[in-house]
């Protein structure tokens, strides 16, 4: 059964099967959410407040996009209000502190292990520094970036979803790739690729 | 070109999974929804309520005399004794006080008067006195003459004096000796 059909049994009342729609969708539009926000926590709620928000307004829903980018772009701006008050509310209540314990934690089995521990050390300093870099990003590139990487997405539902043309998308993603490896380059790591 | 690891460390970034219960939340919620008026739907009335609550206590409170009012207050007044008694005079100082205190806090366009008999106390409110306010004289009756006062003169006597007698102090314990 396609999209539409469900579509089309969810507008006559048929809860169940807009309950198919969202487990199809489901991790599309977490991930989504979670590259805006960057929290699992705060992903979940919007991907549940997504859910219901589509539900809410499947009659305005007329087909000329496909059923996963209509809800991915409902998602990506509940996404995007909660990082604009989540950013209000940190800036007012939240002191900023270092980060990189923990992200030194996350990135230590991502080293191979066939290699040497000081080339461990060195792999997990790197990916560490890329997370930073990549926080360091400006929204509008980091989300792009995040969203081509996911895997979840085309260049053309990204678009969609962020409401730029796919060559800007493009061109987004590469910038971001240029930018963080030129502060990479700042901070002392080696091209060895 | 540390392209690789770019791309890994992105698309972990946004490896997880939601949780497994999503689609059951999202039915709960669509399911159990569809009656409840939304906090919006609650918020117009409630802000229409108190717009026509202050509506209402402006208008009462900028309300000017109508015209069959004031005819009303003028034979009212025609059949009032005059007579200013101290109670009356009392009564009529506070409201002149009064009158003119809440002018004073008004807008010099609120405060404009016409001379010609119609007047604006507030913008846009307007009213018409009667053009002649005719009041019964009062008569006063008249008080009697008194009778004249006749004076007798004075005689004071011519002062006098006696001589006073002094006696001697006599100390019972002084004198014991």
């Amino acid at each position: 059964m396609t999209d539409a059909d469900l579509v089309a049994r969810a507008l006559e009342g048929d809860t169940s099967a807009f309950g198919e729609l969202v487990d199809r969708h489901r991790s599309a539009v977490f991930r989504a959410a979670l590259s805006a926000l960057g929290s699992h926590a705060e992903a979940d709620e919007v991907a549940q407040d997504a859910c219901v928000t589509a539900f809410r307004r499947l009659r305005t829903f007329r087909g000329e996009a496909s059923f996963k980018t209509w809800l991915l772009t409902i998602a990506w701006h509940l996404a995007l209000n909660r990082r604009h008050s989540l950013t209000r509310w940190m800036k007012r209540t939240v002191i900023p502190t270092s980060r990189s314990t923990d992200d030194e934690a996350q990135w230590t089995d991502v080293a191979s292990a066939d290699d040497s521990p000081e080339q461990r050390v060195v792999a997990m300093q790197l990916r560490t520094a890329i997370v930073e870099e990549i926080r360091r990003l400006t929204p509008t590139l980091r989300d792009v970036l995040l969203l081509a990487q996911s895997g979840e997405y085309t260049y053309q539902e990204i678009g969609d979803m962020v409401g730029a043309p796919v060559g800007t998308i493009k061109w987004r993603v590469s910038e971001a790739r240029r930018v963080i490896k030129a502060r990479l380059k700042q901070r002392g790591f080696d091209d060895v690729g | 070109m540390w392209d690789k690891e770019i791309n890994d460390v992105a698309r972990r970034l946004t490896e997880e999974a939601p949780r497994a219960d999503l689609k059951a939340r999202v039915v709960a919620r669509i399911t159990s929804t569809p009656g409840q008026p939304r906090r919006w739907m609650l918020a117009v009335p409630a802000a229409v309520g108190v717009a026509a609550i202050a509506l209402l206590a402006w208008m009462t409170h900028t309300r000017q005399p109508s015209r069959e009012e004031l005819s009303r207050a003028v034979v009212e007044t025609r059949r009032t004794p005059m007579a200013p008694t101290p109670e009356r005079t009392r009564r009529a100082e506070e409201r002149a006080i009064g009158s003119a205190r809440s002018l004073a806090g008004r807008s010099p366009a609120a405060r404009r008067v016409r001379v010609n008999g119609h007047g604006t106390l507030n913008p846009g409110h307007s009213f018409a006195l009667p053009d002649q306010i005719a009041f019964d004289p009062v008569s006063v009756p008249m008080i009697p003459a008194a009778e004249s006062v006749t004076t007798e003169p004075i005689s004071p006597e011519p002062l006098a004096f006696e001589a006073l007698e002094i006696r001697p102090l006599i100390d019972p314990l002084l004198d014991h000796e």
